[in-house]
C-alpha cells in the first residue's frame, strides 16, 4: 500500500518528536520481531548446513516431485479461478439481479472456512467412505489421496481471490465505457477484450498474484486430502512438513526458503503494482 | 433484442453476457463450494440430534474449541492494539525504509503457513533464537498455548493493519485542526476524535483476524505441542479424527465450527456495513 | 433521420421514470430535453439510443420500428455525460474504435480509417492531441474527443447526455457556440439532455420541457419562453417572481393591494398564481392606480441593468426587479426605501394546480 505522507510541519496535529520516535521504534520492534526475524530465520536455518546441503535438498527426487506437483496444482487451479473470477465480476458489477448480494457472500465463503474443513468436505464426498466413494472405487477413479483431490482443495481455498479483486474495481468503473463501445458498433466479446479487459488488467494481475501465492503455499486443505505419499501426492508445503517431522531441519528449511522466496517475489510484484497502478487498485483495496 | 430473463429477476441492460457469466459463476460456485458444504451438513444430520451433540461437545472437542477460540481471541486482541500502532505509524510518520516495511506487512498473507509454522517454532523453541532468551526467565512459548497465540498474532496482523490504514488515511487533517482549535490536547484529540473514527475498522480487523485464527492450521500445529486437552486445536482434532476414520466425529466438530464461522461472517458483514455507513 | 417516440413508459422498481411520453424530432433538427434531475430526460435519451428498454411504447426511426434493434444496430452517436472515453487508448484510437470493430467485410482499410480519424480530429480541432491519452486532456478537449468518436461511425442521429454538464462555465459557453456551428454545418438530427435552461434556449431548435416523467411542453425556444404552457414550465424556465394572488374583476390582487390588470383573456376569477419576470416589474415611488407596497432590500447596480431586490408584503421570498440604467438613475433608490410595484406582464395560472417548484 502506498502511504501518501502528509506534511508533518503542522505542530497542531502532530505529536512531539520523542513521542513520534517512540511510537516508530515500538512499531518497528514489533514488526521486526514478528515479521522480519522469522523471514531471516528461514534463510539462516536453510543455509546452516552449507550450500552443498542446501542444493542437495532440492535435487533429491522427492523434492523435485513436490515442486512439480505444486506447479501443476497452481497451473490448473489458478486459470480456473481466473475464468470464474472474471465471469462472476462481470455478472455482479455490470448487472442488477435478484440474489446478487447472496452471490457475493457465497463467493467470500471459502475465506471463512478453516482449510482443514475445506479438505474434509471433499473427503466426505469423494473419500472411500464418502457419498461417491463406492462409485469412484468401482470405476477406478482416484480423487482423494491423489492429484485431483489436491487440485480441488486448492481451488476451494483460492476461490475468492480473483473475483474479490475485480468486483469492486469493475463496479467503480461503471458501465459507460462498455455502453459507448456497444453504441459504436462493437460486439460483446470485442467490448470485453478491447475495453473491459485493458481497464481491469492490473487488478486481474494483482488477484492472480495473490491467488497463485496461496495456491502454491496451501497447507491445511491439501494436507487432509493428500495422503502424504512421498513423490506422488506431496506438494512443497507438505514436503516441508514431512522433512521437519523427520528432524531433517536443514532440508525442511531449504524447501521452506524456496516458498519464502515465492512469498517475497509475490510481495515485490504486488508492491510494484501498487506503486505504479495504485489509483486503479485503490477501489479493490477498500474492504 | 430484449432480455430473455423476466423483469423481476434482473434489470434489463444492453450489456451482453449476463446468462453466460451468471451461469458460470453459479455452476462453479455450487460445484466447488456450496454442494460440498451442504454435503457436510447433510452428513452431520445423519448422526441424529443426540449423536451430533455428543460428538461435537465431547470433552476433548470442547477443550479444543476453548483453546482455538481463546487463542484466536487473545491473538486478535493483541493485533488490534499493535495493528493500530503499526497502521498509525505507517500513515502518520516518515522514516527510512518505510515503503519496504509497508510491503512486508503483507508477508503473513503471502508466506505459506507451514513455513511460518516451522520458522516460529525454530525461533521460540527452548534452543531457538528467542526461546533461549526467554527460557532463563521461566517462560516457555513453543509447545504451549502461548505459542499458539504467537502464531496467530503473526497470521492475523495484516488483517487489522490493512483495515485500519485506509480509514486512518481518510481522516481529514482539518478535523484534527478543528479539535485543536477548540482547545483539545493531542491525546484528547486522539481519544475523542481519531479513535472513534477508526474504531469500527479496528473491530472489523479484529473480527477478521479472529475468524482466521479459529480455523488456522498450518502455522499452529508445529508450535502447538498438540497435547490432547491442553494444546490441541480444533482443526487438528478434525484431522486426527479423520486419520482414525472417525468420520462422524470429524464431521460434527467441523459442522459446529462452521456454524460459528458463519455467525462471525454475519457479524463481520454487519460491522463493515456500519463502517461504510458512517465513513463513506 | 426523423425520430419518433411513441407512448414510452419506463419504470425502475417502483419509480416511474417516464409515463406515456410522445416526442417527434424532425430530420436535421436540434432538440433539447430540458428538465430537473429525475424528470426522466436522460432515460428518454437512453431509450432512443437503445441503451435502455421501454416497458411500453415504441421508438421509430424514419417510421421504422427500431425498438427491437440493439444499440449496436441503431447507428446512433451517443455522447455520454462523463464522456466515457476509453482511458487506455490514445485520442486517435478512441476516435478510430468504432471503425476498427466493424466486421471485416465492412471495415475500411487502415489508410481510410487514418484519413477519416484525422479529418474528424481536424473538425474538433484536436489534430495535435492525437497521441495523448484522455487523462492528459482538459474537460473541453475530452468532450470534443467524445463527439468526434461518436461521429466517426457516421451516425444517423446524434444523442448527447448533458454534453456540457461536466465542464466549467467558460468552456461551456465556448463549446455551446461551437456545437451550434457544427450542427448548422452538418444538419445531423440531434437530441441533447440538459438541466440548464439557458443552454436549451440558446442552442435548440425545439425545446421539450420535462417534469416527473412527462413532457410539459414542446416548442421553439421563443414559444416556451413567451408562452409557457403551465406554471411548471414558467417557473422552470427561470428567473420569475411568483405571486400568490386573487383575481377580482380582472385585476390581480396581492394582500388587498391591487398589483396589475389582467389583460390575458380566459383567466378565471379567484385564487391564482402570477409569474412575473424581473424586467416586467416596474417600481414607482408614489402609489398610482395600482401598486403593491414593497421595501428595497438590496441594489446591485454594476452591469448593464440594475438588479433590485425587494421585500413585498404577502409575498414569500424576495422579489427581483430589473431596471435600465436610466430608470435607476431617475428613481435614486436607496436600501430601506418604501416603493410600489406593478407588473407590466404576467403569466397567470389558477391556483388549484400545484406548481412543481423544482427549479435547479
Amino acid at each position: 500500500m502506498v502511504a501518501t505522507s502528509r506534511p508533518h510541519v503542522n505542530s497542531v496535529i502532530s505529536e512531539p518528536l520523542w513521542v513520534r520516535l517512540a511510537l516508530i521504534a515500538l512499531a518497528l520492534v514489533f514488526l521486526g520481531l514478528f515479521l522480519m526475524l522469522p523471514l531471516f530465520v528461514v534463510f539462516a536455518e536453510a543455509l546452516r548446513g552449507g550450500i552443498g546441503a542446501y542444493v542437495e535438498a532440492f535435487t533429491e527426487p522427492d523434492a523435485l516431485a513436490a515442486i512439480r506437483l505444486t506447479l501443476i496444482t497452481a497451473a490448473i487451479s489458478v486459470p480456473l479461478n481466473i475464468v470464474f473470477g472474471v465471469a462472476a465480476a462481470w455478472a455482479i458489477a455490470k448487472f442488477d439481479f435478484a440474489g446478487k448480494s447472496l452471490l457475493i457472500t457465497f463467493i467470500d465463503l471459502p475465506f471463512s472456512v478453516s482449510p482443514v474443513i475445506a479438505g474434509l468436505i471433499y473427503v466426505l464426498l469423494f473419500g472411500a467412505h464418502g457419498w461417491f466413494g463406492p462409485w469412484l472405487v468401482a470405476n477406478d477413479v482416484e480423487i482423494i489421496f491423489a492429484v485431483p483431490g489436491i487440485v480441488i482443495a486448492t481451488i476451494f481455498v483460492t476461490f475468492p481471490f480473483v473475483a474479490r479483486e475485480l468486483i469492486p474495481l469493475m463496479q467503480e468503473q461503471g458501465n459507460e465505457e462498455e455502453e459507448a463501445a456497444l453504441s459504436l458498433g462493437a460486439g460483446g466479446w470485442q467490448t470485453f477484450r478491447r475495453v473491459t479487459l485493458p481497464n481491469i488488467k492490473w487488478g486481474l494481475i494483482y488477484g492472480v498474484l495473490l491467488c497463485n501465492a496461496r495456491a502454491m503455499g496451501e497447507f491445511g486443505a491439501v494436507s487432509v486430502v493428500s495422503g502424504h505419499i512421498r513423490g506422488e501426492t506431496n506438494t512443497m508445503p507438505l514436503h516441508v512438513e514431512i522433512l521437519y517431522n523427520e528432524y531433517n531441519f536443514t532440508a525442511a528449511f531449504a524447501i521452506a526458503s524456496l516458498l519464502a522466496l515465492l512469498a517475497l517475489v509475490t510481495l515485490v510484484l504486488k508492491t510494484v503494482l501498487e506503486w505504479r497502478y495504485g489509483a486503479e487498485l485503490a477501489a479493490a483495496r477498500r474492504l | 433484442m430484449r432480455a430473455a430473463s423476466p423483469a423481476w429477476f434482473r434489470r434489463p441492460s444492453v450489456l451482453p453476457g449476463f446468462g453466460l457469466t451468471v451461469g458460470i459463476s453459479v455452476f462453479y460456485l455450487s460445484l466447488i463450494v456450496l454442494v460440498p458444504l451442504c454435503g457436510l451438513f447433510l452428513k452431520s444430520t445423519g448422526l441424529g440430534w443426540q449423536g451430533f451433540w455428543q460428538a461435537a461437545l465431547a470433552p476433548r472437542a470442547v477443550a479444543a474449541y476453548r483453546l482455538s477460540f481463546g487463542a484466536a481471541f487473545f491473538a486478535a486482541a493483541a493485533n488490534a492494539v499493535f495493528g493500530l500502532l503499526v497502521a498509525w505509524v505507517m500513515v502518520r510518520y516518515r522514516f527510512p525504509g518505510k515503503r519496504i516495511v509497508d510491503a512486508l506487512i503483507d508477508l503473513p498473507f503471502a508466506l505459506p503457513t507451514a513455513v511460518a509454522g516451522i520458522t516460529l517454532t525454530a525461533l521460540y523453541a527452548e534452543n531457538g533464537w528467542i526461546g533461549a532468551l526467554l527460557a532463563p526467565l521461566g517462560i516457555k512459548v513453543a509447545f504451549t498455548p502461548l505459542g499458539i497465540v504467537i502464531a496467530l498474532v503473526f497470521i492475523g496482523l495484516p488483517f487489522v493493519v490493512r483495515t485500519v490504514q485506509p480509514v486512518l488515511q481518510d481522516i481529514d487533517a482539518e478535523v484534527e485542526e478543528a479539535a485543536a482549535s477548540l482547545g483539545a490536547g493531542r491525546l484528547q484529540t486522539f481519544r475523542r476524535v481519531i479513535l472513534p473514527a477508526v474504531f469500527p475498522a479496528i473491530l472489523t480487523g479484529f473480527a477478521l483476524a479472529f475468524a482466521r485464527g479459529i480455523g488456522e492450521y498450518g502455522s499452529v500445529i508445529f508450535i502447538a505441542g498438540n497435547l490432547p486437552m491442553v494444546s490441541e486445536i480444533a482443526p487438528l482434532l478434525i484431522v486426527i479424527k479423520l486419520e482414525q476414520y472417525d468420520y462422524a466425529g470429524a464431521t460434527a466438530i467441523a459442522a459446529f465450527m462452521l456454524l460459528v464461522s458463519f455467525v462471525l461472517l454475519f457479524v463481520i458483514n454487519l460491522l463493515q456495513r456500519w463502517n461504510r455507513a458512517r465513513y463513506l | 433521420m426523423r425520430i419518433e417516440a411513441k407512448d414510452i413508459t419506463k419504470t425502475f422498481g417502483g419509480f416511474t421514470a417516464l409515463r406515456a411520453v410522445n416526442l417527434a424530432v424532425e430530420s436535421g433538427e436540434l432538440v433539447a430535453l430540458l428538465g430537473p434531475s429525475g424528470s426522466g430526460k436522460t432515460t428518454l435519451l437512453r431509450i432512443i439510443a437503445g441503451l435502455e428498454f421501454p416497458d411500453d411504447g415504441a421508438i421509430l426511426f424514419d417510421g421504422d420500428d427500431a425498438s427491437r434493434r440493439t444499440v449496436r444496430e441503431r447507428n446512433v452517436g451517443f455522447v455520454f455525460q462523463h464522456f466515457a472515453l476509453f482511458r487506455h487508448m490514445t485520442v486517435f484510437e478512441n476516435v478510430a474504435f468504432g471503425l476498427r470493430v466493424k466486421p471485416r467485410t465492412r471495415r475500411l482499410s487502415e489508410a481510410d480509417i487514418r484519413a477519416r480519424v484525422e479529418r474528424l480530429l481536424d473538425l474538433v480541432q484536436l489534430t495535435n492531441f492525437a497521441a495523448r491519452y484522455p487523462t492528459q486532456l482538459s474537460g473541453g478537449q475530452r468532450q470534443r474527443v467524445a463527439l468526434a468518436r461518436s461521429l466517426a461511425v457516421e451516425p444517423s442521429v446524434l444523442l448527447l447526455d448533458e454534453p456540457f454538464g461536466a465542464l466549467d462555465a467558460k468552456v461551456r459557453r465556448e463549446l455551446r457556440r461551437w456545437l451550434r456551428a457544427l450542427h448548422e454545418e452538418m444538419h445531423l438530427t440531434s437530441v441533447f439532455v440538459t438541466h440548464d435552461q439557458d443552454e436549451a434556449l440558446e442552442l435548440a431548435d425545439q425545446v421539450a420541457v420535462m417534469s416527473n416523467g412527462t413532457i410539459e411542453q414542446i416548442g421553439s425556444p421563443q414559444e416556451v419562453y413567451d408562452h409557457p404552457a403551465s406554471a411548471y414550465v414558467c417557473e422552470f424556465l427561470g428567473n420569475v417572481n411568483r405571486f400568490d394572488c386573487t383575481i377580482r374583476g380582472g385585476v390581480a390582487v396581492v394582500c388587498d393591494d391591487e398589483f396589475m390588470t389582467v389583460r390575458s383573456p380566459g383567466v378565471v376569477e379567484g385564487s391564482a398564481v402570477a409569474y412575473v419576470r424581473p424586467h416586467d416589474i416596474s417600481i414607482y415611488i408614489t402609489k398610482a392606480q395600482l401598486g403593491l407596497p414593497a421595501i428595497v432590500r438590496h441594489i446591485a447596480a454594476a452591469g448593464p441593468v440594475a438588479v433590485v431586490e425587494l421585500a413585498a408584503e404577502g409575498v414569500q421570498g424576495p422579489v427581483e426587479a430589473l431596471l435600465s440604467r436610466t430608470r435607476h438613475r431617475e428613481l435614486k433608490l436607496a436600501v430601506g426605501q418604501s416603493v410600489f410595484l406593478r407588473a407590466q406582464a404576467a403569466r397567470i395560472y389558477p391556483a388549484e394546480r400545484p406548481a412543481v417548484a423544482n427549479v435547479e
